[in-house]
């Protein structure tokens, strides 16, 4: 078996970058970002204003890919032309890292624009470490893969979801980004713990964890970024923190996008949890 | 078809269609059950695909109404499933599709088709635009017979209504005025990150299409002076006026306020919420000549190669026949006359049968070997049963050390067939002048074989896939910037912070990024061009020394001495004495 280790680096507290927040973090130079997440399909356009930011941010922060349409458990072939179009990004920017989400989101060429659940099979186990060494070997660099929420659960599938996500980033030797939300979310959704959850995962996998809101639907919880973190995702945080140790971190707000000074202050509480949470070096 | 492609086609099939065959295979719960489970992923689509089209045809959404445009977007999503997997292109076809499908509403087509120019100008490729300079440096003798060539991304739109007033109002957040008939050309285009429309009085748009059909700037002045006499000039500017200067810098020859107001611009893509903004009324730029980095940077460094050429051999070979060419401190190169033969050489990693007319050329003097074709190769319809060829020398006088040419690969090839009209003519007139004799041959033996040079160069520049040095830099965007800013003003006050500045990044990726592709550091690269500038300037007795550092923006003489000297192992003097030019940067 490999050891698995975070080969990439440990980057502090970030922020997924959205275009309203543009020119307030650049005329802020002290602005306490440690890091931006791009997501990367808004950038792979020919040129003009958001490449053109892009550069500009990229000379001040570390970046990370966070990519939606790669569609890692799809039955279609792996898209080609999109597989280059990421490289090239990329090559530009540099990423620190480039990560992705374990779903489908393409069939027979049509595309859905949703993260979709795969069944929590042996065979999608195989079936997507094996698409994962091609990306793999296309990018140059170790892949990290996001767990979705999700509302639906197949009679197909023979184990839990992190039993499956562990399974297969051990499968293709791949990195981890733990969403806790939608482990909450999920959790709610389907009626598990969502400790027994962060129990199944290998931590040494663990490149680095979302924070996000999510609302109420009827009778199930909508992952839809559009609200302040929740209490018990909070909880799950400084638990993920004791467990994991010290993980790169950032908060994803998508929609109902609020000024940035209200997401400084969500980032200061999660610095704040994770320097309560981290475990104390024990004296040797 | 395995059972994980035969779920998700399951799946789409229910978000697309409603089909309920996925219920079974979904886990039903006293939360709730599997439809219920599964219409939280259709609705997502649902809403998703509309919110798109809504975002990117606001005016259209506007003017519709909630309703219609609702059964529009949800008809589209059905007819045209998105097939790329960047949700930014969904609405690509849906202008296309309106026009189709709602004949008896042309106008919705055409505010889509409107919209859609506006989306697409907003993240166009970024491409440099003609500079007000450079046209007023042009000699006046050359004007009657320029031609500009519109900017790709300038769109000119035809246009049967009052579209752009409509997407005004609703970017304004504003009520849209009632659609109404306005026949006309809107012309819509970005400059400075902001995408800019606005609708062209009909003689400027008459003008911009004899523009863009190719005519050369005397007919377009004796088209408007047919309409204004006298009055043609300043118009004309108008039509032509440049962007691209400098924001603060005075502009003098830019067009007026067009008499419905200046240009609308949007800052934001229009999937970007938010109020559009506008800028106030001002100058316009329209005529746009593409004016790449690579093209400056190539003439400044090529501009400082001198080549001598000396012809060494005219060949004719028949039969089985082969030719060893050791390598040699001289490039070399071999312009194939008539017939065919093949050339191999460690560079090509394999044997490559050259035709009539091919060049091939080793800048750094490697060893090759030349050979006849296999008896067995098939020949030619015009095959003359024999090869000529003429063989060459060359060597550089001045700028050995030149960028450009320390890009350049062990072996070049320039096909006949690929090297345009002007390769095959200079390479018939090099081969003529060779055979003929006469006075003045060698001289222009020279002056025929650097032209074919820069030619097989800058083929080599624009259609060479894996790049080095220079050429790989220039590639760069980033890089580009930077090196058309030390090539054309290398007598700024440069600094690392300012030249990673130029490339958007910060100092130590920029300073990585440059050394890996050029093989020098950037401030290195910076003190060797401006030392390859003063061995020119040197040239020119009339110049002192002091002025020349003070022209490549050296803050003292004697450190200009002293770099000089460091970086080509003469001072400047001796060069300025002369006899020094073999091995010159």
């Amino acid at each position: 078996m490999n050891t698995p280790t975070r080969c990439h680096p440990h980057l502090g507290h970030g922020l997924g970058l959205r275009v309203d927040h543009y020119e307030a973090i650049l005329a802020d130079p002290a602005v306490p970002i440690d890091w931006l997440e791009i997501v990367t399909e808004n950038y792979l356009v020919p040129g003009g204003r958001p490449l053109d930011y892009l550069e500009r941010f990229r000379a001040r922060y570390p970046l990370v890919m966070h990519g939606v349409s790669l569609s890692i458990g799809g039955a279609d072939p792996l898209d080609r032309r999109y597989l280059r179009d990421l490289c090239a990004l990329a090559d530009r920017i540099e990423p620190a890292w480039i990560s992705d989400h374990l779903c489908w989101t393409a069939v027979d060429g049509v595309q859905l624009h949703d993260l979709l659940p795969l069944p929590y099979t042996e065979e999608a186990v195989a079936h997507v470490a094996a698409r994962i060494a091609q990306v793999q070997d296309a990018i140059g660099r170790r892949l990290v893969l996001e767990n979705v929420s999700s509302y639906v659960a197949y009679h197909a599938s023979q184990m839990p979801e992190w039993t499956f996500l562990a399974a297969v980033a051990e499968a293709a030797d791949c990195l981890i980004l733990l969403d806790l939300n939608n482990v909450y979310v999920s959790a709610a959704n389907h009626g598990f713990d969502p400790l027994d959850y962060l129990a199944g995962l290998p931590a040494a996998r663990i490149q680095q964890i979302h924070l996000a809101g999510h609302s109420t639907g009827g009778a199930l919880l909508i992952d839809t970024h559009d609200a302040a973190i929740a209490d018990p995702v909070w909880q799950l945080y400084a638990e993920a923190v004791r467990r994991y140790g010290a993980v790169t971190t950032m908060i994803e707000r998508d929609d109902a996008i609020p000024p940035l000074a209200e997401l400084l202050a969500e980032l200061s509480i999660a610095r704040g949890i994770a320097a309560d949470a981290m475990p104390v070096q024990a004296a040797a | 078809m395995n059972a994980l492609q035969a779920l998700q086609r399951q799946f789409a099939a229910c978000l697309l269609d409603g089909d309920t065959a996925l219920r079974a295979a979904v886990c039903t719960t006293p939360q709730a059950d599997a439809a219920m489970r599964l219409e939280v992923y259709a609705h997502a689509y649902r809403q998703r695909l509309h919110e798109v089209l809504a975002e990117e045809f606001p005016a259209l959404a506007a003017t519709a109404g909630a309703g219609p445009f609702a059964a529009w977007t949800a008809r589209y999503a059905r007819e045209r499933p998105s097939r790329d997997p960047n949700v930014r292109w969904y609405g690509a076809a849906f202008a296309d599709w309106l026009r189709e499908s709602t004949p008896a509403q042309p106008a919705a087509a055409a505010l889509a088709g409107f919209e859609w120019a506006l989306s697409l100008a907003f993240d166009a490729e970024d491409l440099p635009a003609l500079q007000a300079e450079r046209l007023a440096a042009l000699p006046a003798a050359h004007w009657p017979h320029l031609r500009l060539a519109l900017h790709p991304q300038l769109v000119l739109l035809p246009v049967a209504w009052n579209l752009e007033a409509i997407r005004r109002a609703v970017d304004a957040g504003q009520p849209p005025p009632p659609l109404c008939e306005a026949p006309g050309t809107l012309a819509i285009w970005r400059r400075q990150r902001r995408v800019r429309y606005r609708r062209l009085d009909a003689e400027e748009a008459a003008t911009l299409d004899l523009l863009r059909h190719g005519r050369p700037f005397g007919a377009l002045c004796e088209a408007l002076a047919g309409r204004h006499g006298a009055d043609a000039a300043p118009r004309l500017r108008r039509a032509c006026a440049t962007g691209s200067k400098p924001a603060g810098s005075p502009s003098r020859t830019m067009m007026p306020p067009s008499p419905s107001g200046g240009p609308h611009s949007i800052a934001h893509r229009p999937t970007l919420r938010g109020p559009a903004a506008r800028s106030p009324p001002r100058a316009t730029a329209l005529s746009l000549m593409r004016h790449p980095p690579i093209e400056q940077v190539l003439e400044s460094a090529l501009n400082g190669v001198q080549l001598r050429v000396e012809i060494v051999d005219d060949l004719r070979y028949c039969g089985a026949w082969l030719e060893r060419e050791p390598a040699t401190r001289h490039g070399a190169f071999h312009l194939i006359g008539e017939g065919r033969c093949v050339i191999e050489a460690p560079a090509l990693g394999g044997a490559l049968v050259l035709e009539a007319g091919d060049l091939v050329m080793f800048p750094h003097g490697s060893g090759h070997l030349l050979r006849a074709v296999d008896a067995c190769a098939p020949a030619a319809d015009a095959d003359p049963g024999y090869t000529s060829m003429l063989c060459g020398e060359f060597a550089f006088l001045i700028g050995a050390h030149n960028p450009v040419l320390r890009a350049l690969p062990d072996c070049l090839i320039v096909r006949a067939r690929d090297g345009g009209a002007a390769f095959a003519h200079l390479a018939a007139l090099l081969v003529d002048t060779s055979r003929r004799g006469g006075l003045g041959r060698q001289v222009m033996l020279n002056t025929l074989a650097a032209s074919l040079f820069i030619l097989a160069v800058c083929e080599y520049a624009t259609q060479n896939a894996q790049p080095r040095g220079l050429f790989a830099g220039l590639a760069d965007p980033r890089i580009a910037r930077v090196l058309q800013a030390i090539h054309t003003r290398p007598d700024e006050d440069w600094s690392m912070a300012r030249l990673a500045d130029l490339a958007g990044m910060s100092r130590s990726a920029f300073a990585e990024r440059f050394t890996t592709l050029l093989d020098t550091p950037p401030m290195q690269y910076l003190a060797q061009w401006r030392v390859s500038q003063a061995w020119q300037l040197l040239r020119n007795p009339r110049l002192s020394v002091a002025a020349i550092a003070e022209q490549l923006g050296y803050k003292s003489e004697p450190a200009f001495r002293k770099l000089f000297k460091r970086l080509t192992g003469i001072g400047p003097g001796k060069v300025r004495a002369g006899g020094e030019d073999i091995g010159a940067p």
